[in-house]
């Protein structure tokens, strides 16, 4: 590959983003023009099977996606699926300063990971001034336990579940007291912030760690859907419209709470309505 | 240190050989993109918290991208 490529896209050649095959020779698509068809349209069509007339909206909604392992100060094996935490951090961050972001929604379907990435992911998500709702699909296990109730509300699909267990070792374990002192302080970080940030008592959410009989081969408890909104973990049990149409509502009442007026996102658009029932009458 | 439900040491094997993928920015977008010849990549995937990026056909997992090159001054 040619080093002189600049990856920043700031002058210089730009990789150029066109659908075509790699050994056909370099020609620009033409884009409709005098009754032409949308070649690139074609081409998507015919090598994606897509077409290229999405409408484009600008979304006041933005979405993290939290799939796979969390990794944090190890680049783990390519075999891995992971979420990077210097991907979600400058994300959040521009959308921390970004006006025309109202809220956010989080997507969780992870097995868990890094701890000091997850935690950090956690204190990023719940420090956010923007309304936050996460919602847990598939699974939301171990340190996803954390990121999943950092949000101002939560929700849990039916049949995605959440295991909570405690922390292990992995690798060479040195025998000493300290040892035990240092997993019972990252454990405590995690049991604090959980109940910190949910309904669950600190207690509580000890006891369904230590479990025993719930998993085959470990401590700790499954908790499924309902289950873990019973235990105060998750707020509600939900799927992507009932999380989108409380983040709407969170955004709402945050905008008449911040005195933007009556702030509505339904305000310009009721005015909209009117003006054209106006023009049709 | 990590917290998951995965047994330990089996997500941590080096055995699996993969394409090697790297990262590019584009219209604030980064692209993940794997290398398949000299001159061309495939995007692997999308990196943005903005769902529109995600229609996008142009940023497709699939998506050819051509870098053209040049002589430098």
């Amino acid at each position: 590959m040619n080093k002189d490529i600049n990856l920043n896209n700031q002058g210089g050649p730009t990789p150029s983003l066109n659908p075509s095959q790699p050994n056909q020779p370099s020609q620009k698509p033409q884009k409709g023009k005098g009754g032409q068809p949308n070649m690139a349209a074609l081409k998507n069509l015919k090598q994606l099977g897509q077409t290229n007339n999405i409408p484009q909206v600008d979304s006041d909604i933005h979405a993290l996606t939290i799939v796979g392992q969390i990794e944090g100060h190890a680049v783990l094996p390519p075999k891995n699926k992971t979420t990077k935490y210097e991907h979600l951090i400058p994300q959040l961050i521009a959308i921390e300063q970004n006006p025309k972001i109202k809220g956010v929604l989080v997507v969780l379907n992870t097995v868990g990971g890094d701890i000091e990435a997850g935690l950090a992911i956690s204190e990023m998500l719940t420090s956010l001034s923007k309304p936050t709702v996460s919602l847990v699909l598939g699974g939301g296990h171990s340190i996803g336990v954390p990121i999943a109730v950092s949000a101002d509300h939560s929700f849990i699909a039916e049949t995605a579940t959440m295991i909570v267990h405690p922390i292990r070792l992995t690798g060479m374990v040195i025998g000493v007291p300290q040892t035990y002192d240092y997993l019972d302080k990252m454990q405590e970080r995690i049991v604090r912030f959980v109940s910190k940030h949910s309904n669950i008592q600190e207690q509580r959410f000890k006891d369904i760690m230590f479990e025993t009989g719930e998993l085959v081969r470990d401590v700790g408890t499954v908790l499924i859907g309902e289950d873990a909104v019973k235990e105060g973990i998750i707020k509600e049990v939900g799927g992507l419209g009932h999380a989108i149409s409380k983040l709407r509502s969170l955004i709402d009442q945050n905008q008449v709470e911040n005195g933007n007026g009556n702030g509505r996102e339904s305000a310009p658009r009721q005015s909209v309505i009117q003006a054209l029932e106006e023009g049709d009458n | 240190m990590y917290y998951s439900i995965l047994a330990d040491g089996l997500w941590l094997e080096e055995d699996y050989q993969d394409e090697e993928t790297f990262e590019i920015e584009n219209n604030g977008v980064t692209l993940e993109l794997k290398s398949d010849s000299t001159n061309s990549c495939e995007v692997v995937r999308i990196i943005s918290s903005n769902p529109q990026d995600y229609l996008n056909s142009d940023y497709q997992p699939g998506t050819k991208v051509e870098f053209k090159p040049f002589i430098s001054e």
